[in-house]
C-alpha cells in the first residue's frame, strides 16, 4: 500500500476495525513513514478531544417532562380515536336524522372552507414565509368541541435545503417513526433566530 | 412470592439487570422498567442529540420525545435484540429530522464570526487541580475548538464520528444506528475525520491573523 492507501485506512486502523491482514500492513508502514504517523497521531487527538468535551447533564425535571409528554401524547391519541369513531358516527347520525326529517342536514361538523390547510407538505415562499408544516385535530376542552390545530412555522431570509446532504441516511420512512408534531418555539444558532414557529387553532 | 421477590433483588445488588430485561418487563406491563432506562440513557441521548443539533435546549426537547416514543413504539422492540443501537435510532431519525427541517427554514447569516464565541473560552480548573492546570486549560480549549468544528462538518459525517467517538459504538452497531452500510461507516469516518482536522487548521490559521 502507497501513503494514499494508508491515508484511506487510517482511521479503521485506529478504531481497530481493520483486518488482522489489513492491520499488520498499516503497522509495518508506519513504522518506516513518519508522515502517516503524524495523521495518524492528528487523528488520534481529535478523537481524544472529542471524548474530553463538556458533557450536559439532563435537568432535574426531566423525567417528570418526559412523563408529561407521554401522557400528552396518549391524550392526543385518545382524541384522535374520538375524532375517527366522530367522523364515521356524525355523518350517519347526520344522515339518519335528515332522513327522519326530511332535511338533508351535513353542516355539524364541517368547517369553513378558508380553514383547511393542506397537510404535511410545506410550502416556503420566499417573502411572507407563512409555512404549514402540520395539522391536527383535537378536542378542544375550553370550546367544548373539536377543532383543527395548525402548526404555522414562520422564517425569513430562507435559503432552499440542499438535498446531497442526507442522500443515504435514513429517516423516519425505514423506522416508521414520523417527525415530532410540535417544534419549540424558538430556537437560536449563532445568536441569529432562525426559526420562529407558534401555533394557531382554526376552528 | 416474597420469596421470588427478594431472590431477584438479590441478584440485580450483584449483576444489573440488562438494558434487553428491562425492555421485556417494560413490554410486559412494569412501568419501572421504563424509567430504569430512562435513568440509563438520559445522559447520554441528551449529549449525543446536543452534539448533533447544538442547541441545548432543542436537545433538552428533541431526547424528551426520544423517551416518549421508547414508550409510546415499546411494542416495536424486538426482545433479545440490543437496546441501545434501537434507541440510537430512534435519536438519530429524531436529530437528522430537525436538521433536515431546520435546512428548510435556514437563515442566511449575515454576521459570520464564529470565531468570536472561541476567544471567550471559559475555563473552571477548580476541581481539577490535581493534575497540571496548563495541560487542563489546554485540553479544554482543544476540545472547545473541536465541537466548534464539529459543528460545521456536514451531519452525514458527523453522526458516525460522534457514535463512534463519543459513544464508542463499532462500525456494525453504528451501521445499525443510520442505517448505512458497514463501507459506509468506514468511509464517512475517515473523511469526516479528514474534514475535521482540515476545518481546526483553518481556524487555527485564522486565529493566529486576528492575534
Ligand atoms: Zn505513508
Amino acid at each position: 500500500m502507497n501513503c494514499h492507501q494508508i491515508n484511506e485506512n487510517l482511521s479503521a486502523f485506529i478504531d481497530n476495525e481493520l483486518s488482522s491482514d489489513d492491520t499488520n500492513i498499516v503497522k509495518a508502514h508506519l513504522i518506516r513513514c513518519s508522515s502517516c504517523r503524524q495523521q495518524r497521531d492528528k487523528m488520534e487527538e481529535i478523537g481524544r478531544n472529542i471524548r474530553y468535551m463538556a458533557p450536559l447533564t439532563t435537568p432535574a425535571d426531566f423525567e417528570f417532562r418526559v412523563f408529561a409528554g407521554i401522557r400528552k401524547h396518549e391524550a392526543r391519541r385518545t382524541n384522535r380515536f374520538f375524532w375517527r369513531w366522530q367522523t364515521i358516527l356524525l355523518p350517519a347520525a347526520c344522515l339518519i336524522v335528515g332522513i327522519l326529517l326530511g332535511v338533508t342536514s351535513n353542516s355539524v361538523f364541517n368547517f369553513p372552507e378558508s380553514s383547511l390547510l393542506t397537510s404535511s407538505e410545506s410550502t416556503v415562499e420566499s417573502d411572507s414565509l407563512v409555512a404549514v408544516s402540520d395539522q391536527e385535530i383535537l378536542y378542544d376542552y375550553h370550546l367544548g368541541r373539536f377543532a383543527r390545530r395548525a402548526i404555522i412555522p414562520v422564517a425569513v431570509d430562507v435559503i432552499p435545503e440542499s438535498p446531497d446532504v442526507f442522500d443515504s441516511l435514513s429517516f423516519d420512512e425505514q423506522s416508521g417513526f414520523d417527525s415530532g408534531i410540535s417544534p419549540p418555539p424558538q430556537y437560536v444558532l449563532d445568536n441569529i433566530p432562525m426559526r420562529v414557529s407558534y401555533e394557531r387553532t382554526i376552528y | 412470592m416474597t420469596e421470588n421477590y427478594s431472590s431477584e433483588q438479590e441478584t440485580e445488588r450483584t449483576m444489573p439487570i440488562s438494558d434487553d430485561d428491562l425492555m421485556c418487563r417494560f413490554q410486559k406491563g412494569d412501568e419501572s422498567g421504563f424509567r430504569r432506562l430512562l435513568e440509563r440513557y438520559q445522559d447520554r441521548i441528551l449529549n449525543y442529540i446536543y452534539r448533533m443539533v447544538s442547541d441545548r435546549h432543542l436537545a433538552e426537547d428533541l431526547t424528551q420525545e426520544v423517551f416518549v416514543r421508547v414508550y409510546v413504539h415499546a411494542g416495536r422492540y424486538h426482545p433479545g435484540s440490543s437496546f441501545a443501537p434501537w434507541l440510537y435510532r430512534i435519536a438519530s431519525n429524531m436529530a437528522i429530522n430537525e436538521l433536515r427541517r431546520r435546512k428548510r427554514w435556514r437563515f442566511v447569516t449575515i454576521n459570520n464570526n464564529p470565531s468570536e464565541s472561541d476567544r471567550n473560552v471559559v475555563v473552571d480548573i477548580k476541581d481539577e487541580d490535581s493534575v497540571d492546570p496548563e495541560q487542563v486549560v489546554q485540553q479544554k480549549e482543544a476540545s472547545e475548538e473541536v465541537s466548534e468544528a464539529l459543528k460545521k462538518i456536514p451531519d452525514k459525517y458527523r453522526a458516525p464520528l460522534i457514535l463512534r467517538e463519543l459513544e464508542g459504538y463499532d462500525y456494525e452497531e453504528i451501521s445499525q444506528i443510520l442505517d448505512i452500510p458497514r463501507g459506509t461507516v468506514k468511509s464517512r469516518l475517515n473523511r469526516g475525520r479528514a474534514l475535521l482536522e482540515t476545518v481546526l487548521k483553518r481556524a487555527r490559521s485564522v486565529n493566529a491573523v486576528a492575534f
